[in-house]
Protein backbone atom coordinates (compact mmCIF):
# COMPACT_ATOMS: atom_id res chain seq x y z
CA UNK A 1 0.00 0.00 0.00
CA UNK A 2 1.53 3.30 -1.46
CA UNK A 3 1.36 6.89 0.82
CA UNK A 4 -1.87 7.92 -1.15
CA UNK A 5 -3.98 4.54 -0.50
CA UNK A 6 -2.93 5.03 3.18
CA UNK A 7 -4.22 8.63 3.38
CA UNK A 8 -7.63 8.00 1.45
CA UNK A 9 -8.41 4.95 3.47
CA UNK A 10 -7.76 6.92 6.84
CA UNK A 11 -9.81 9.59 5.21
CA UNK A 12 -12.74 7.12 4.55
CA UNK A 13 -12.21 5.79 8.27
CA UNK A 14 -12.08 9.40 9.81
CA UNK A 15 -15.28 9.90 7.39
CA UNK A 16 -17.56 7.67 10.04
CA UNK A 17 -16.94 9.87 12.80
CA UNK A 18 -17.51 13.02 11.47
CA UNK A 19 -21.22 14.59 13.28
CA UNK A 20 -21.05 18.11 11.56
CA UNK A 21 -20.29 18.83 7.46
CA UNK A 22 -18.13 22.06 7.56
CA UNK A 23 -14.95 19.57 9.17
CA UNK A 24 -15.48 17.19 6.79
CA UNK A 25 -15.52 19.19 3.73
CA UNK A 26 -12.55 21.04 4.98
CA UNK A 27 -10.71 17.55 6.00
CA UNK A 28 -11.53 16.22 1.75
CA UNK A 29 -10.60 19.66 0.76
CA UNK A 30 -7.21 18.98 2.54
CA UNK A 31 -7.06 15.64 1.13
CA UNK A 32 -7.21 16.75 -3.01
CA UNK A 33 -5.08 20.55 -2.11
CA UNK A 34 -2.26 17.70 -1.54
CA UNK A 35 -3.06 16.57 -4.74
CA UNK A 36 -2.89 20.10 -6.34
CA UNK A 37 -6.93 20.34 -6.55
CA UNK A 38 -7.43 23.66 -4.76
CA UNK A 39 -10.91 23.83 -5.23
CA UNK A 40 -14.12 21.21 -5.75
CA UNK A 41 -17.83 21.54 -5.70
CA UNK A 42 -20.19 18.64 -4.79
CA UNK A 43 -23.60 19.00 -5.81
CA UNK A 44 -26.70 17.58 -7.19
CA UNK A 45 -28.06 18.09 -10.72
CA UNK A 46 -30.63 19.51 -11.66
CA UNK A 47 -33.47 17.11 -13.71
CA UNK A 48 -34.63 19.89 -15.60
CA UNK A 49 -33.50 23.52 -15.87
CA UNK A 50 -30.60 25.06 -14.88
CA UNK A 51 -30.64 26.25 -11.16
CA UNK A 52 -28.91 23.56 -8.93
CA UNK A 53 -28.46 26.16 -5.45
CA UNK A 54 -31.24 23.79 -4.04
CA UNK A 55 -29.51 20.91 -4.93
CA UNK A 56 -25.69 21.90 -3.77
CA UNK A 57 -24.28 20.02 -1.15
CA UNK A 58 -20.66 21.52 -0.66
CA UNK A 59 -19.33 24.60 -2.41
CA UNK A 60 -15.57 24.87 -2.22
CA UNK A 61 -15.54 26.69 -5.13
CA UNK A 62 -13.96 30.61 -4.92
CA UNK A 63 -17.24 32.95 -4.30
CA UNK A 64 -16.46 35.24 -6.83
CA UNK A 65 -16.57 32.94 -9.40
CA UNK A 66 -19.53 30.60 -8.38
CA UNK A 67 -21.52 33.92 -8.76
CA UNK A 68 -20.05 34.46 -12.26
CA UNK A 69 -21.26 31.18 -12.98
CA UNK A 70 -24.70 31.93 -12.04
CA UNK A 71 -25.01 35.30 -12.77
CA UNK A 72 -23.66 34.88 -16.36
CA UNK A 73 -25.94 31.02 -16.56
CA UNK A 74 -22.54 29.07 -17.87
CA UNK A 75 -24.53 25.82 -16.62
CA UNK A 76 -26.35 25.29 -19.59
CA UNK A 77 -22.72 25.66 -21.77
CA UNK A 78 -20.33 24.32 -19.78
CA UNK A 79 -19.34 21.11 -21.67
CA UNK A 80 -18.05 19.48 -17.86
CA UNK A 81 -21.76 20.86 -16.49
CA UNK A 82 -23.63 18.90 -19.51
CA UNK A 83 -21.35 15.65 -19.12
CA UNK A 84 -21.92 15.68 -15.49
CA UNK A 85 -25.64 15.57 -16.33
CA UNK A 86 -25.63 12.33 -18.52
CA UNK A 87 -22.60 10.33 -17.75
CA UNK A 88 -21.97 7.91 -15.17
CA UNK A 89 -18.12 7.52 -15.47
CA UNK A 90 -15.57 9.80 -13.92
CA UNK A 91 -13.92 11.97 -16.75
CA UNK A 92 -11.85 15.13 -17.18
CA UNK A 93 -12.60 18.13 -17.77
CA UNK A 94 -10.01 17.92 -21.16
CA UNK A 95 -12.38 15.41 -22.55
CA UNK A 96 -15.50 16.97 -21.66
CA UNK A 97 -14.28 20.37 -23.34
CA UNK A 98 -12.65 18.42 -26.07
CA UNK A 99 -15.60 16.37 -27.47
CA UNK A 100 -17.92 18.94 -27.25
CA UNK A 101 -18.29 21.51 -30.25
CA UNK A 102 -16.48 24.48 -29.12
CA UNK A 103 -18.53 27.74 -29.17
CA UNK A 104 -17.82 31.29 -27.86
CA UNK A 105 -19.82 30.84 -24.76
CA UNK A 106 -17.65 27.20 -23.91
CA UNK A 107 -14.72 29.13 -24.51
CA UNK A 108 -15.38 32.32 -22.33
CA UNK A 109 -16.62 29.64 -20.01
CA UNK A 110 -13.10 28.10 -20.58
CA UNK A 111 -11.24 31.29 -20.18
CA UNK A 112 -12.66 33.13 -17.20
CA UNK A 113 -12.48 29.86 -15.13
CA UNK A 114 -8.64 30.09 -15.66
CA UNK A 115 -8.64 33.34 -14.13
CA UNK A 116 -9.96 32.23 -11.04
CA UNK A 117 -7.65 29.53 -10.55
CA UNK A 118 -9.65 26.45 -12.47
CA UNK A 119 -7.37 25.66 -15.27
CA UNK A 120 -8.31 22.18 -15.56
CA UNK A 121 -10.36 19.26 -13.26
CA UNK A 122 -11.74 16.12 -12.98
CA UNK A 123 -15.29 15.52 -12.42
CA UNK A 124 -16.98 12.35 -10.65
CA UNK A 125 -20.78 11.74 -11.30
CA UNK A 126 -22.48 10.40 -8.40
CA UNK A 127 -25.56 7.94 -8.15
CA UNK A 128 -27.88 9.76 -5.56
CA UNK A 129 -31.36 9.25 -5.28
CA UNK A 130 -33.72 10.16 -8.03
CA UNK A 131 -30.90 12.49 -9.47
CA UNK A 132 -27.81 12.63 -11.02
CA UNK A 133 -24.98 14.30 -8.44
CA UNK A 134 -21.00 15.20 -9.00
CA UNK A 135 -17.86 16.03 -7.95
CA UNK A 136 -15.78 18.42 -9.38
CA UNK A 137 -12.16 18.96 -8.13
CA UNK A 138 -10.21 21.92 -9.99
CA UNK A 139 -6.86 22.93 -10.57
CA UNK A 140 -5.05 25.65 -11.51
CA UNK A 141 -2.46 23.51 -13.36
CA UNK A 142 -2.79 21.04 -16.26
CA UNK A 143 -3.99 17.89 -14.79
CA UNK A 144 -0.97 15.68 -13.84
CA UNK A 145 -3.02 12.88 -12.64
CA UNK A 146 -2.07 9.10 -13.12
CA UNK A 147 -5.26 6.54 -13.19
CA UNK A 148 -4.82 4.67 -10.08
CA UNK A 149 -5.13 7.64 -8.17
CA UNK A 150 -7.83 8.82 -9.83
CA UNK A 151 -9.67 5.72 -8.61
CA UNK A 152 -8.64 6.41 -5.38
CA UNK A 153 -9.79 10.13 -5.57
CA UNK A 154 -13.10 8.68 -7.34
CA UNK A 155 -13.00 6.09 -3.60
CA UNK A 156 -12.48 9.15 -1.67
CA UNK A 157 -15.40 11.60 -3.09
CA UNK A 158 -17.66 8.71 -2.91
CA UNK A 159 -17.40 8.21 0.47
CA UNK A 160 -17.69 11.84 1.27
CA UNK A 161 -20.50 11.99 -0.60
CA UNK A 162 -22.47 9.35 1.71
CA UNK A 163 -21.14 11.22 4.91
CA UNK A 164 -22.37 14.19 3.95
CA UNK A 165 -25.34 12.65 2.97
CA UNK A 166 -26.29 11.07 6.57
CA UNK A 167 -25.21 14.00 7.85
CA UNK A 168 -27.11 16.31 5.95
CA UNK A 169 -30.04 13.91 5.54
CA UNK A 170 -31.42 13.42 9.49
CA UNK A 171 -34.60 15.53 9.15
CA UNK A 172 -35.02 18.84 11.22
CA UNK A 173 -38.22 17.88 13.88
CA UNK A 174 -39.93 20.57 12.73
CA UNK A 175 -39.62 18.81 8.53
CA UNK A 176 -40.64 15.43 10.42
CA UNK A 177 -43.44 14.12 7.83
CA UNK A 178 -47.33 12.88 8.80
CA UNK A 179 -47.96 8.96 7.66
CA UNK A 180 -50.48 11.09 5.44
CA UNK A 181 -48.56 13.69 4.07
CA UNK A 182 -45.50 10.83 3.33
CA UNK A 183 -48.68 9.50 1.15
CA UNK A 184 -49.74 12.70 -1.10
CA UNK A 185 -45.96 13.31 -1.51
CA UNK A 186 -45.91 9.97 -2.66
CA UNK A 187 -48.57 10.57 -5.54
CA UNK A 188 -46.95 13.92 -5.98
CA UNK A 189 -43.84 12.51 -6.67
CA UNK A 190 -46.01 9.96 -9.19
CA UNK A 191 -47.32 12.99 -11.28
CA UNK A 192 -50.66 12.78 -9.82
CA UNK A 193 -52.81 16.72 -9.56
CA UNK A 194 -54.47 17.79 -6.49
CA UNK A 195 -57.66 16.90 -7.91
CA UNK A 196 -56.56 13.15 -8.83
CA UNK A 197 -54.69 13.09 -5.18
CA UNK A 198 -57.88 13.74 -3.94
CA UNK A 199 -59.96 11.40 -5.64
CA UNK A 200 -57.25 7.90 -5.26
CA UNK A 201 -56.95 8.92 -1.28
CA UNK A 202 -61.31 9.82 -0.62
CA UNK A 203 -60.65 13.13 0.17
CA UNK A 204 -61.96 16.75 -0.38
CA UNK A 205 -59.51 18.61 -2.97
CA UNK A 206 -59.38 21.19 -0.35
CA UNK A 207 -58.17 18.79 2.37
CA UNK A 208 -55.15 18.02 -0.21
CA UNK A 209 -54.40 21.38 -1.07
CA UNK A 210 -54.03 22.03 2.62
CA UNK A 211 -51.56 18.60 2.90
CA UNK A 212 -49.48 20.10 0.63
CA UNK A 213 -49.26 23.56 1.82
CA UNK A 214 -48.36 21.79 5.03
CA UNK A 215 -45.73 20.10 3.28
CA UNK A 216 -44.04 23.13 1.75
CA UNK A 217 -44.01 25.45 4.71
CA UNK A 218 -42.18 21.92 6.27
CA UNK A 219 -39.34 22.19 3.98
CA UNK A 220 -39.25 25.98 3.57
CA UNK A 221 -40.07 25.40 -0.51
CA UNK A 222 -41.65 27.64 -2.88
CA UNK A 223 -43.04 25.04 -5.08
CA UNK A 224 -44.04 21.42 -4.10
CA UNK A 225 -41.20 19.44 -6.31
CA UNK A 226 -38.59 20.93 -4.11
CA UNK A 227 -40.54 19.78 -1.42
CA UNK A 228 -40.42 16.17 -3.04
CA UNK A 229 -36.49 17.01 -3.54
CA UNK A 230 -36.33 18.09 0.22
CA UNK A 231 -38.29 14.72 1.14
CA UNK A 232 -35.98 11.77 -0.91
CA UNK A 233 -33.04 13.73 0.90
CA UNK A 234 -33.80 13.02 3.97
CA UNK A 235 -34.80 9.46 3.30
CA UNK A 236 -38.63 10.14 4.07
CA UNK A 237 -39.75 9.17 0.71
CA UNK A 238 -38.67 6.06 -0.71
CA UNK A 239 -39.53 5.82 -4.41
CA UNK B 1 -42.24 -13.64 -1.82
CA UNK B 2 -40.81 -16.05 0.49
CA UNK B 3 -36.96 -16.30 0.63
CA UNK B 4 -35.83 -19.77 0.58
CA UNK B 5 -32.41 -20.67 1.55
CA UNK B 6 -30.87 -23.45 -0.14
CA UNK B 7 -27.93 -25.04 0.20
CA UNK B 8 -25.81 -28.54 -0.30
CA UNK B 9 -27.92 -30.16 1.96
CA UNK B 10 -31.30 -29.39 1.44
CA UNK B 11 -31.01 -28.74 -2.54
CA UNK B 12 -32.41 -31.81 -3.75
CA UNK B 13 -36.30 -30.19 -2.20
CA UNK B 14 -35.48 -27.25 -4.88
CA UNK B 15 -34.21 -29.06 -8.01
CA UNK B 16 -37.08 -26.67 -10.15
CA UNK B 17 -36.23 -23.81 -8.71
CA UNK B 18 -32.51 -24.11 -8.87
CA UNK B 19 -32.85 -24.70 -12.83
CA UNK B 20 -34.63 -21.47 -13.04
CA UNK B 21 -32.48 -19.90 -10.90
CA UNK B 22 -29.22 -20.51 -13.36
CA UNK B 23 -32.08 -19.54 -15.91
CA UNK B 24 -32.79 -16.01 -14.99
CA UNK B 25 -28.87 -15.50 -14.04
CA UNK B 26 -28.27 -16.39 -18.04
CA UNK B 27 -31.10 -13.72 -18.97
CA UNK B 28 -29.44 -11.03 -16.45
CA UNK B 29 -25.73 -11.95 -16.59
CA UNK B 30 -25.50 -13.28 -20.28
CA UNK B 31 -28.24 -11.65 -22.28
CA UNK B 32 -28.92 -8.23 -20.27
CA UNK B 33 -25.14 -7.48 -19.20
CA UNK B 34 -22.98 -9.78 -21.32
CA UNK B 35 -20.89 -10.16 -18.35
CA UNK B 36 -20.36 -14.28 -19.99
CA UNK B 37 -21.11 -15.70 -22.84
CA UNK B 38 -23.95 -17.52 -23.53
CA UNK B 39 -24.44 -21.24 -22.31
CA UNK B 40 -25.77 -24.04 -24.65
CA UNK B 41 -28.32 -24.63 -22.05
CA UNK B 42 -29.33 -21.54 -21.01
CA UNK B 43 -28.05 -21.69 -17.56
CA UNK B 44 -25.50 -19.12 -15.99
CA UNK B 45 -23.28 -21.32 -13.81
CA UNK B 46 -19.58 -20.69 -12.98
CA UNK B 47 -16.74 -22.79 -10.56
CA UNK B 48 -18.03 -21.06 -7.58
CA UNK B 49 -21.27 -23.11 -7.76
CA UNK B 50 -20.42 -25.65 -5.76
CA UNK B 51 -21.97 -27.47 -2.38
CA UNK B 52 -19.74 -24.20 -0.49
CA UNK B 53 -22.49 -22.21 -2.06
CA UNK B 54 -25.38 -21.36 -0.62
CA UNK B 55 -28.56 -19.10 -2.30
CA UNK B 56 -31.18 -16.95 -1.18
CA UNK B 57 -33.76 -17.02 -3.93
CA UNK B 58 -37.12 -14.95 -3.77
CA UNK B 59 -39.97 -17.12 -4.86
CA UNK B 60 -43.46 -16.15 -5.91
CA UNK B 61 -46.17 -18.76 -6.64
CA UNK B 62 -43.28 -21.07 -7.96
CA UNK B 63 -41.53 -18.70 -9.89
CA UNK B 64 -37.78 -17.35 -9.39
CA UNK B 65 -38.22 -13.32 -8.79
CA UNK B 66 -35.02 -12.72 -6.94
CA UNK B 67 -31.64 -14.37 -5.68
CA UNK B 68 -28.16 -14.25 -4.97
CA UNK B 69 -25.52 -16.70 -3.77
CA UNK B 70 -22.90 -16.72 -0.99
CA UNK B 71 -19.76 -18.20 -0.50
CA UNK B 72 -17.78 -18.41 2.38
CA UNK B 73 -14.43 -16.45 1.95
CA UNK B 74 -12.62 -19.63 3.39
CA UNK B 75 -13.58 -21.57 -0.11
CA UNK B 76 -12.51 -20.14 -3.29
CA UNK B 77 -14.53 -17.42 -4.40
CA UNK B 78 -14.32 -14.46 -6.85
CA UNK B 79 -12.33 -12.72 -5.19
CA UNK B 80 -9.66 -15.07 -3.73
CA UNK B 81 -8.99 -16.67 -7.23
CA UNK B 82 -9.67 -14.04 -9.87
CA UNK B 83 -8.90 -10.59 -8.14
CA UNK B 84 -6.61 -11.28 -5.51
CA UNK B 85 -4.57 -8.80 -6.77
CA UNK B 86 -6.90 -6.00 -6.21
CA UNK B 87 -7.42 -7.10 -2.24
CA UNK B 88 -3.91 -4.87 -1.83
CA UNK B 89 -4.85 -3.38 1.74
CA UNK B 90 -4.36 -6.36 3.91
CA UNK B 91 -4.75 -9.46 1.06
CA UNK B 92 -7.68 -11.51 0.82
CA UNK B 93 -9.95 -11.77 3.44
CA UNK B 94 -10.31 -15.46 4.54
CA UNK B 95 -12.79 -15.59 7.58
CA UNK B 96 -15.35 -18.50 7.81
CA UNK B 97 -17.82 -15.66 9.04
CA UNK B 98 -17.22 -13.15 6.04
CA UNK B 99 -18.83 -13.83 2.38
CA UNK B 100 -18.74 -12.99 -0.72
CA UNK B 101 -22.03 -12.04 -1.68
CA UNK B 102 -22.32 -12.08 -5.54
CA UNK B 103 -24.72 -12.82 -8.74
CA UNK B 104 -27.60 -10.73 -6.76
CA UNK B 105 -30.94 -10.11 -9.59
CA UNK B 106 -34.40 -8.70 -9.74
CA UNK B 107 -35.55 -10.09 -12.76
CA UNK B 108 -36.90 -7.31 -15.02
CA UNK B 109 -40.61 -7.80 -14.87
CA UNK B 110 -40.23 -6.97 -11.38
CA UNK B 111 -37.69 -4.59 -11.07
CA UNK B 112 -40.36 -1.61 -12.42
CA UNK B 113 -43.63 -2.87 -10.65
CA UNK B 114 -42.65 -3.51 -7.27
CA UNK B 115 -39.96 -0.51 -6.76
CA UNK B 116 -37.65 -0.38 -3.80
CA UNK B 117 -40.07 -2.49 -1.39
CA UNK B 118 -38.87 -5.62 -3.07
CA UNK B 119 -35.14 -4.62 -3.04
CA UNK B 120 -36.04 -3.84 0.71
CA UNK B 121 -37.53 -7.01 1.47
CA UNK B 122 -34.57 -8.75 -0.41
CA UNK B 123 -32.15 -7.21 1.59
CA UNK B 124 -33.67 -7.37 4.90
CA UNK B 125 -34.22 -10.65 4.53
CA UNK B 126 -30.31 -11.01 3.39
CA UNK B 127 -29.35 -9.21 6.84
CA UNK B 128 -31.66 -11.43 8.80
CA UNK B 129 -30.24 -14.58 7.52
CA UNK B 130 -26.90 -13.10 8.30
CA UNK B 131 -27.18 -12.00 11.80
CA UNK B 132 -29.37 -15.66 12.54
CA UNK B 133 -26.30 -17.80 11.11
CA UNK B 134 -23.41 -15.19 12.82
CA UNK B 135 -22.30 -13.65 9.02
CA UNK B 136 -20.21 -10.40 9.98
CA UNK B 137 -19.63 -8.83 6.55
CA UNK B 138 -20.84 -9.74 3.02
CA UNK B 139 -19.52 -8.94 -0.03
CA UNK B 140 -17.18 -8.75 -2.69
CA UNK B 141 -16.33 -7.15 -5.77
CA UNK B 142 -18.57 -3.62 -5.62
CA UNK B 143 -18.85 -1.21 -8.66
CA UNK B 144 -18.15 2.34 -6.93
CA UNK B 145 -20.88 3.64 -8.66
CA UNK B 146 -23.66 2.45 -6.85
CA UNK B 147 -22.33 2.20 -3.47
CA UNK B 148 -24.05 5.34 -2.09
CA UNK B 149 -27.22 3.58 -3.12
CA UNK B 150 -26.43 1.24 -0.09
CA UNK B 151 -26.39 3.81 2.36
CA UNK B 152 -30.60 4.36 1.59
CA UNK B 153 -31.09 1.33 4.05
CA UNK B 154 -28.51 2.45 6.32
CA UNK B 155 -25.75 0.10 5.03
CA UNK B 156 -22.05 0.74 5.97
CA UNK B 157 -19.15 -1.08 3.67
CA UNK B 158 -15.45 -0.41 3.59
CA UNK B 159 -12.74 -1.38 0.88
CA UNK B 160 -10.33 -4.16 1.24
CA UNK B 161 -8.80 -2.76 -1.59
CA UNK B 162 -7.40 -0.25 -4.53
CA UNK B 163 -10.11 0.87 -7.30
CA UNK B 164 -9.56 -0.49 -10.30
CA UNK B 165 -10.78 -0.44 -13.83
CA UNK B 166 -12.75 -3.59 -14.70
CA UNK B 167 -14.34 -3.87 -18.11
CA UNK B 168 -14.78 -0.15 -18.29
CA UNK B 169 -16.00 0.10 -14.57
CA UNK B 170 -14.55 1.40 -11.50
CA UNK B 171 -14.71 -0.95 -8.93
CA UNK B 172 -13.38 -1.90 -5.45
CA UNK B 173 -13.30 -4.68 -3.61
CA UNK B 174 -15.13 -4.07 -0.15
CA UNK B 175 -17.91 -5.64 2.22
CA UNK B 176 -20.84 -4.35 4.23
CA UNK B 177 -21.03 -4.26 8.00
CA UNK B 178 -23.79 -6.91 9.17
CA UNK B 179 -25.52 -5.00 11.45
CA UNK B 180 -29.05 -5.14 13.61
CA UNK B 181 -28.76 -1.23 12.43
CA UNK B 182 -28.40 -2.75 8.40
CA UNK B 183 -31.32 -4.77 8.93
CA UNK B 184 -33.26 -2.38 10.09
CA UNK B 185 -32.66 0.12 7.71
CA UNK B 186 -34.04 -1.95 4.87
CA UNK B 187 -36.58 -3.54 6.67
CA UNK B 188 -37.96 -0.21 6.98
CA UNK B 189 -38.57 -0.39 2.89
CA UNK B 190 -39.99 -3.71 3.10
CA UNK B 191 -43.58 -2.93 3.84
CA UNK B 192 -43.44 -6.63 5.67
CA UNK B 193 -45.52 -7.87 8.78
CA UNK B 194 -43.55 -10.33 9.18
CA UNK B 195 -40.58 -12.77 8.33
CA UNK B 196 -40.43 -14.07 4.73
CA UNK B 197 -37.28 -16.25 5.49
CA UNK B 198 -37.81 -20.09 4.73
CA UNK B 199 -35.30 -22.65 5.96
CA UNK B 200 -37.24 -26.13 4.70
CA UNK B 201 -35.67 -29.69 5.23
CA UNK B 202 -31.83 -30.33 6.24
CA UNK B 203 -30.21 -27.53 8.13
CA UNK B 204 -26.91 -26.14 7.61
CA UNK B 205 -24.75 -24.07 9.38
CA UNK B 206 -22.70 -21.23 6.97
CA UNK B 207 -20.35 -20.34 9.70
CA UNK B 208 -19.66 -24.22 10.84
CA UNK B 209 -19.72 -25.48 7.28
CA UNK B 210 -16.97 -22.73 6.42
CA UNK B 211 -14.92 -23.75 9.62
CA UNK B 212 -14.99 -27.36 8.47
CA UNK B 213 -13.49 -26.33 5.04
CA UNK B 214 -10.56 -24.58 6.08
CA UNK B 215 -9.77 -27.02 8.61
CA UNK B 216 -10.29 -29.66 6.32
CA UNK B 217 -7.89 -28.33 3.41
CA UNK B 218 -5.02 -27.24 6.15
Amino acid sequence: MNSLDADILDFIDRTRDYTAVDPLFSDFGALVGDLGFEHFILTGLPPVGENFDDLMICNRWPEEWSKVYHDRRYFRDDPVSRWSLVRRRPFRWQDARAQCPATARSIEIAGNAVEFGLADGIAFPLASEGWQAVMSLASSRPLDLGQKDEGLLYLASTYLKMAATDLLGSPKPEALLTAREREVLLWVAAGKTAWEISMILGLSENTVEVHLRKIRTKFGSSNITHAVVRAIATNQLPL
Amino acid sequence: MKIHVIHARNRHLYEREMEDFFRQRHRIYVEEKGWRDAAEDGLEIDQFDTAAATYLIGIVDGRVMTGSRFVPTTRPHLLSEVFHHLCDFEGVVRDPTVAEWTRGFIIPEFREVAGVNLKAQFCATVMEYCLNQGITRIGGIQEIYWLPLWKRFRWTVRPVGSPSLIDGEWCVPAYFDVSEEAFAGAWRFARLQESILVERGPRQDFVSAAGELRSRAA
